[in-house]
This record gives structure tokens, sequence and C-alpha cells, in this order.
């Protein structure tokens, strides 16, 4: 009797470390299948947003809310002194870098409902296409520089914004409360200031427009940052970056990306003007006359800080010059333009 | 005995089930593994093809004067042949032309296609057509077409690719 | 008595035989479901793998629909009246000039690393095709690497020749290595 109880016991045992076992097995299976699951709907979605970003590239002005399955995704730029290190990245080890987009956002993108936006750059020929991307959690507000008129600078921040954020114009009397929203981002004009709290998790832009419109240049404060940061803008879509970026660094280093195009274009535009000038010289026609003068100039803005306050006004009066010299070419001399 | 029979035979049916859907999966793997699946790049391909070769043929510049196959075809598509480069006429440099780029494009890639160009009210020719193993009824056909104004008359003139999967 | 216990063991002897007959029984099914359960795993690794290398296969070939995108509407070499940008349409020039900094950057300088990043390991050119049935060929990037595989995307293009405003029929294609 006792050998049969003691043989039960010893079965018992027997069962129960086989069944821990099994069961710890096909745990780790499961396990195992969902981390390659997550990994796996991690690079579906990265596939397709980069290539729904690619596409962008050949429609500017687009808008396009971009539906995706509740992830997280983190935006980095980072400037060593002498290149640029970006990417965007869905955790899991998932992530894709981002060398030829210039992408202004938050450094992190939650949600179902993600809200991009391109513009052109254009200085004065196309540098390359800007990208802006939000979600629907993000508030932005404008304060109104002019409340007599609708054609003040906060009427065309505002229709320069994408129509599917949550953006309105306020007052300096009106009182920003919190609407539950992830992120509060104001804009006002140095002009007129806004002196009342905000939410937490607020950004503050005090932007001073230094031309005649917003279209021009001018410089734009990160006032919520500690220490606070200036930076330059040369036409609305670097504003527009600022705006959409997390923090100035993070836009000083897309704006960098797009000053390093912009330069390499300027060098394509001088060699091409060069080419021209062979077959059009200068003093024999009047087209080697615009070419010789862009030609002498062309290498000026490639000497330019490109993201100190001052050199802004110097770009923006050489794109206006290149413009015009441009438009000259068109009227009347029938000569291959520059651009 | 009939109970041990029947208990017996219950055991085979089950085995039989269990091979049955064992072969059933290899078959399936079998199966899918030979299965052609993506077809991104070829839908994209051809479709821009199409649609890519129509316009920039157009476009392009003949080597005499300014004329380019459009006005070519606008030439050869009016009442009259009033445009002659090097003693050929509007008509015959459209053929000649569309030979040079199909054999160094759509031809030489071992693409089936089929380009017409309709030039209604002609009196030299309505239509022109080239066409490789691109029989409509056989195969998924990608499509570009560009209409041409006969302006003052009214007429329009096309130009229609189809590339043939 | 003898009788009885020889009744005795020949009943041992019988338990003692079924005992182990289901005993076997038991192992033989615990082996047929090992079986069973390895079989059936391998399938499933086998299908997984079949659909992971299907992903892959899309995702190469969206690579190179990504890069034919990218280089068709590059504003480096794209063409453009003021600064309305013309698609489908590449300027000669700014072409020839975007090749020379390349090559010239070639292999170490920042702008070939810089177009490396857009560009990947292909090879990129454009040919022109002349009304006098002659080809000429414009290599813009390239990549020394041994490939296992092409893939090739071939797409008709305008070119654009600035100083004569004279279009020829030229074809972008892009070689994708893997």
């Amino acid at each position: 009797m006792k050998k049969a109880q003691l043989s039960m016991q010893f079965n018992w045992i027997f069962i129960f470390i086989v069944g821990a076992v099994i069961l710890l097995f096909f745990l780790m299976v499961i396990r195992n299948q969902t981390k390659t699951a997550n990994t796996e709907l991690s690079i579906t979605v990265k596939e397709n947003l980069d290539t729904i970003i690619k596409s962008a590239e050949s429609s500017p002005g687009v808008e396009k809310i971009i539906q995706m399955p509740q992830n997280n995704i983190e935006f980095t730029c980072d400037f060593d002194g002498i290149d640029t290190f970006s990417s965007y990245d869905f955790g899991n080890g998932v992530s894709q870098d981002t060398v030829y987009d210039t992408i202004f956002s938050q450094r992190e993108v939650s949600g179902q409902s993600i809200i991009s936006m391109t513009r052109s750059w254009d200085m004065p020929f196309k540098v390359g296409l800007f990208q802006y991307i939000t979600t629907t959690n993000t508030q932005y507000l404008i304060v109104d520089d002019d409340v007599t008129s609708t054609t003040g600078l906060a009427e065309q921040l505002n229709n320069s914004l994408p129509k599917s954020i949550k953006k309105k114009i306020i007052t300096q009397a009106d009182t920003v409360s919190d609407e539950g929203f992830d992120r509060y981002v104001l804009i006002e004009f140095s002009n007129t200031p806004y002196q009342k709290t905000l939410p937490l998790r607020s950004k503050k832009l005090i932007v001073d427009v230094g031309g005649l419109n917003l279209d021009t240049y001018g410089s734009i404060k990160f006032s919520s940052e500690s220490p606070t940061t200036t930076v330059g803008y040369v036409r609305t879509p670097a504003l527009l970056g600022a705006i959409f970026s997390e923090n100035s660094s993070f836009y000083n280093c897309n704006i960098k990306k797009a000053y390093w195009r912009l330069n390499v274009l300027y060098n394509l535009t001088k060699n091409r003007v060069d080419v021209l000038l062979n077959s059009f010289p200068s003093g024999t026609t009047d087209c080697g006359t615009i070419y010789q003068w862009v030609n002498s100039k062309l290498s000026d803005p490639q000497n330019l800080p490109n993201t100190k306050n001052e050199a802004q006004i110097q770009y923006s009066t050489y794109v206006d010059n290149l413009k015009r010299q441009n438009e000259n070419l068109i009227r009347g001399n029938n000569c291959p333009l520059i651009y | 005995m009939k109970k041990k029979n029947k208990a017996q035979m219950e055991i085979m049916g089950l085995v039989v089930i269990v091979v049955l859907v064992t072969l059933g999966f290899f078959f399936y793997i079998i199966f899918t593994a030979g299965k052609n699946n993506s077809s991104i790049k070829k839908d994209f391909e051809d479709d821009q093809l199409a649609s890519n070769f129509v316009i920039s043929f157009l476009k392009t510049d003949v080597g005499c004067k300014d004329y380019t196959i459009e006005t070519l075809i606008q030439d050869c598509a009016g009442p009259s042949q009033n445009i002659e480069c090097g003693g050929i006429t509007s008509c015959d440099l459209i053929e000649t032309l569309s030979q040079v780029y199909i054999n160094n494009t759509l031809k030489k890639w071992g693409k089936d296609y089929n380009l017409t160009i309709e030039m209604p009210g002609s009196p030299v020719k309505e239509s022109v057509s080239y066409e490789r193993d691109c029989s409509a009824s056989k195969y998924n056909v990608v499509s570009a077409w560009q209409p041409i104004s006969l302006y003052p008359y009214k007429r329009t003139a096309r130009v229609k690719l189809d590339i043939c999967q | 008595m003898s009788f009885d216990l020889l009744n005795k063991l020949k009943m041992i002897k019988k338990t003692s035989r079924k005992a182990q007959i289901q005993m076997a029984e038991t192992i033989a099914i615990i082996i047929v479901v090992m079986i069973i359960l390895i079989l059936g795993m391998i399938m499933y690794s086998k299908i997984k793998e079949q659909d992971l290398n299907k992903k892959k296969n899309q995702f190469n070939e969206l690579d190179i629909v990504k890069l034919s995108q990218i280089v068709y509407n590059l504003p480096e070499i794209q063409c453009s009246f003021a600064e309305v940008a013309d698609y489908g349409c590449i300027d000669k020039l700014k072409l020839k000039a975007l090749a020379e900094i390349i090559t010239n950057s070639y292999p170490s300088g920042k702008e070939y690393f810089y177009y490396k990043e857009i560009f990947g390991n292909s090879n990129i050119s454009i040919q022109i095709i002349y009304p006098d049935n002659t080809v000429s060929e414009i290599e813009l990037y390239h990549t020394d690497i041994k490939p296992k595989s092409v893939s090739i995307m071939r797409m008709p293009i305008i070119v654009l020749e600035p100083a004569t405003d004279k279009t020829d029929f030229g074809v972008l294609i892009i070689k994708k290595f893997d």
C-alpha cells in the first residue's frame, strides 16, 4: 500500500512538472509570436508611411490625413556640428532614416490620424518639399495682430496652415484654457504680445516679420524654451517648419538640411549659367549681361551662415534679385532662363 | 468482438482524417510557393510607361525648325500638308519617327504594345498603327491616350498607346 | 493448493502484460501527438517564411517605385519655367552639372554620400534618342557593388536643351541592386 501511495504521489509530481514545462513552452511561443507580429506591423506601417512621404514629393501643397494603427512614432533630428542625422522610429527596432526628407514635426507623434502637409520651398527656384506632420491632438493658436482687418499677418498665417488641424485665431484678451489637447502651440507677432498664462505642455513662438508680408523673411523666438532661442526664416514654408517643430534645435537641424540642398542647387545653377554664357557671351547679347551678373553673384549665399537671424535679410534680398533677373530674361529678350 | 471492431474502425477513421489534413496542408504550401505574388512594380511601370511615352512622344522635337511630333500630326491631319523636312512630308516623318522611338524603347524592352495615331479627316492617312502581340482579348491592357486639337477644324486627332500585360 | 498458486501466477502475468501493453499504447500516443505537433510547427514556419518572402519582394518592389518617384521629381534636374516645375522633363544642363558634382565627390565626398543616401545601391542614367536614330547616354549616379539581383525601371521623359530650347525623347533608366 505504501509503495502504491508513493508511486501515486510521484505520478502526480511527474504530471505537474511535465504540464508546467509544456505550458511554459507554449507561453514562450505565444510571447515570441506576439513580438514578431508587432515587429511585422511596425515594418508594414513604416513602409506605408515611407511610401506616402516619398509620393508626396510629386504633389506639393497637398494635405493628407493618414490613418494608422495605434502607434507611437518618434521623429529625431540631430546635428553634430558637421552632419545631420535624422530618422523616425516605430519602436521594436524599426526605424527609417530621413536623410533626404525635410520633415518638421513634434518629437513624438501618436494616435490613429496623422495630418501631413507639403509645401515647396522656393529660393527662388524649387529647392525641395518641406513636410509637416502633426496630429489632431495639438491645438494651434494664433494671436491676432490686426483685429480691424482680414489681411493681417495672423490671417495670412491661418490661411497657410492646413485646414484639417485644430487651429484658431485669438485676441490678446482671450484666455487659453486646457481643453484636453496633448499640446498647445501659440504663435504671436512681435507687435501683439500675449501675456496670459498658457496650459501646461505649451510651446510659444514670437514671430518678427522683417518684410512687408509673411512670405518674406524674419525671426522666430522660441520663448517657452530655456534659454530662449531665436532662429531666422526665409519664406513661409520655413516659418511653418518652426511652428510644427518640436523645438528650435529640431527646426535648426532640418533647416540645415534644406540649406545644404540649396547650396548644391546654387552650384548647379552656376554651372548651368556658365554653359549658357558660352552660348550667349556677355557684351554681344543682352542675355549675356544678365548671365554675367548672376554668375558673379551665385557664390555669395554659400558664404552666409544659414541659421543666423541677420543672414535671412541677405538671403531674402538675394532671392528677390535672382527672381528679378530671371524675369528680365523673359521680358522681350527671349533668352533661356536662369531657372 | 463487435464493439472492438467498431472502436478500431473509429480509430482508423481518425487516422485517415489526420493524414488527409496533413496532405492538404502540404499541397497548399506547394501551391502557394509556385504562385507569382507581387506585381506592384509591373503595374506601376506599365501604367507610367503608357502615359509618359505618349506625352514625351508628342513633345519631342523632330530636328527640323521648331516642329514637334504633335505639330506634324496636326499638319498631317489637316486638309493640306504644308510641312516638309528634307523633302519628307509630315505624314511620312510621323511614320519614320514612330518607328525610331518604338524600336529603341518598347520593342527593345520586349513589351507588347499597340500605338495608334488617329487623324480623322486626313487626306493622306486617317490612322497609323504599330502593334506587337497585343490582341485585347488575350491580355490585360494598360492604356494611355492624348487628344490633339486640330483647330480651326472641328476635329480631334488622338494618340493612344496600349501596353499589353 | 498448487493449482490455486498457478492460477494466481497466471493472473499476475496476464495483468502485467496488459499493463505493459497499456503503457506502450500511452507512449505511442504521446509519440504520435509529438510528431503531429512537430509537423504542424514545421508547416506553420514554412507558411510564415513564404509570407515573409512575399512581403520582402513587395517591399523591394516598393523601393524601386519610390526611387523612381524621387528621381523623376528631383528639383536638381527637373525642368522649370520661372518658378513653375515642369513634370516629365529633365534639364540637360542641370543633369550634366549634377552628374559632375556627384562624380567629382566620388567616393568619399559629402555630396556623393548625400546622394548615396537618397539613391542607395543603384545606377541612374538618362538615355536620349535622337530623330536620326542615334542614342546617347548620360550617367547620373552609380555604385560599385556586386549585385545579387537587379531590378530595372524605365520611364520615358523629355530632355530639354535650354540653350537651343530643343526637346528630345529620353528614357530615365533606374537599376536597383539587391
